[in-house]
């Protein structure tokens, strides 16, 4: 281990002691003590690029808000100098640009969980665009209404303001995203399989809220962890879902049900014969998802070496044929 | 040019004229303003 200056390095703490067993100056060290290099907190920020992008959406969705706070100070004003419709009409615009701030924000987390998967459907509602079109209507009436300036004006006005935020936020994702694979599965199969499997993983996580024992908790927690891998491995091989299909429709199914009715009648059950029947089929439920994680695993090791012995065959052959 | 770049300059013109907007009701809610502005 050297400084950044090619020395041995030598911690300070031994050089400053100057005892039998610290290192001479000279920076002969008797045994040189690693320590890792400390590297700066920011470059793992920086890499974080959709949580930057989520914490941009929400500052400029509360910019937006601050922008229209004077329609507050506005509406007050005109309540005090009697006129409660003005009052009444400054508030509602200023409503207005807080729900396009609340649906472009809404729009905004939409579209990073679309980035996030593989797989995807576009979000039901394009919300960022519906956002950037009732902020431009909000700026419009309040340029006309509140501002009192002339309609055209304020038309263009809301055109002008409702295509800066089109720009700024950008549209919503219209198109399904996924491959279709050689196995003949199509995105939205393997996009509505893994949805049903983690409201199934969701149902199990919220019945083992409710249960009382913490080990049988424990279990529940790892078997649900293991089942959230089984669904990576789908997702990054759709292939995977047809070897996939008995677990994600017998097993969870199974451990669903088996979880709430477990969670539902635990307090009559008490330490009965049912605690341990349940418990022994936590175990088996936790070998038998162990052992799909490792089948899927297995499969596309099997599939690489297929590929592998595919490609070396052909090199084989066209080299013999030069 | 850079995209990151217009959009912040898109966003800049955004709160212009949401500020802009919204001062402007404000003022015409004050009336001294508003008198002051007629006068000027």
């Amino acid at each position: 281990m050297t400084d950044p200056n090619g020395q041995p390095y030598t911690p300070r703490s031994g050089k400053r002691f100057g005892g039998p067993n610290s290192p001479d100056a000279s920076g002969g060290a008797s045994a040189p003590v690693a320590r890792p290099q400390s590297k700066p907190v920011s470059s793992a920020l920086r890499l974080d690029t959709a949580g930057k992008k989520r914490a941009r959406f929400r500052k400029r969705g509360w910019f937006i808000i601050a922008a229209a706070t004077p329609l507050i100070i506005a509406g007050f004003k005109e309540l005090s100098g009697g006129d409660v419709l003005a009052m009444a009409r400054n508030f509602a615009l200023f409503g207005m640009f807080g729900m396009a701030a609340f649906l472009i924000r809404q729009g905004g987390d939409a579209e990073e969980a679309y980035a996030m998967r593989k797989f995807a459907s576009p979000p039901a509602m394009p919300r960022k665009m519906i956002g950037s079109a009732l902020l431009g209507v909000s700026l419009a009436l309040t340029a006309a209404l509140g501002w009192q300036i002339d309609w055209i004006q304020a038309l263009g006005l809301g055109v002008l303001g409702a295509g800066a935020s089109l720009l700024t936020f950008g549209f919503d994702p219209m198109s399904a995203k996924g491959e279709i694979s050689l196995s003949g599965v199509t995105p939205q199969m393997v996009e509505e399989a893994i949805r049903e499997a983690e409201e199934k993983i969701e149902g199990i996580e919220r019945s083992a809220a409710d249960i009382a024992d913490r080990p049988l908790r424990d279990r529940l927690a790892k078997i649900t962890a293991r089942a959230r891998d089984i669904l990576k491995r789908i997702e990054q091989d759709p292939s995977d879902l047809r070897r996939a299909r008995k677990f994600l429709k017998v097993y969870l199914d199974g451990a669903l049900e088996a979880t709430r009715k477990y969670a539902d009648n635990q307090h009559d059950l008490g330490e009965s014969g049912m605690y341990m029947k349940f418990r022994s089929l936590l175990d088996d439920m936790q070998q038998t998802f162990d052992a799909q994680h490792e089948k899927l695993l297995v499969n596309d090791q099997i599939d690489l070496d297929v590929e592998i012995d595919v490609l070396a065959d052909r090199m084989k052959h066209e080299s013999a044929l030069r | 040019m850079n995209m990151r770049l217009v959009r912040t300059l898109a966003f800049v013109a955004l709160m212009g004229m949401i500020g802009a907007a919204a001062c402007g009701t404000f003022v015409s809610a004050v009336p001294l303003y508003s008198a002051v502005m007629e006068a000027y």
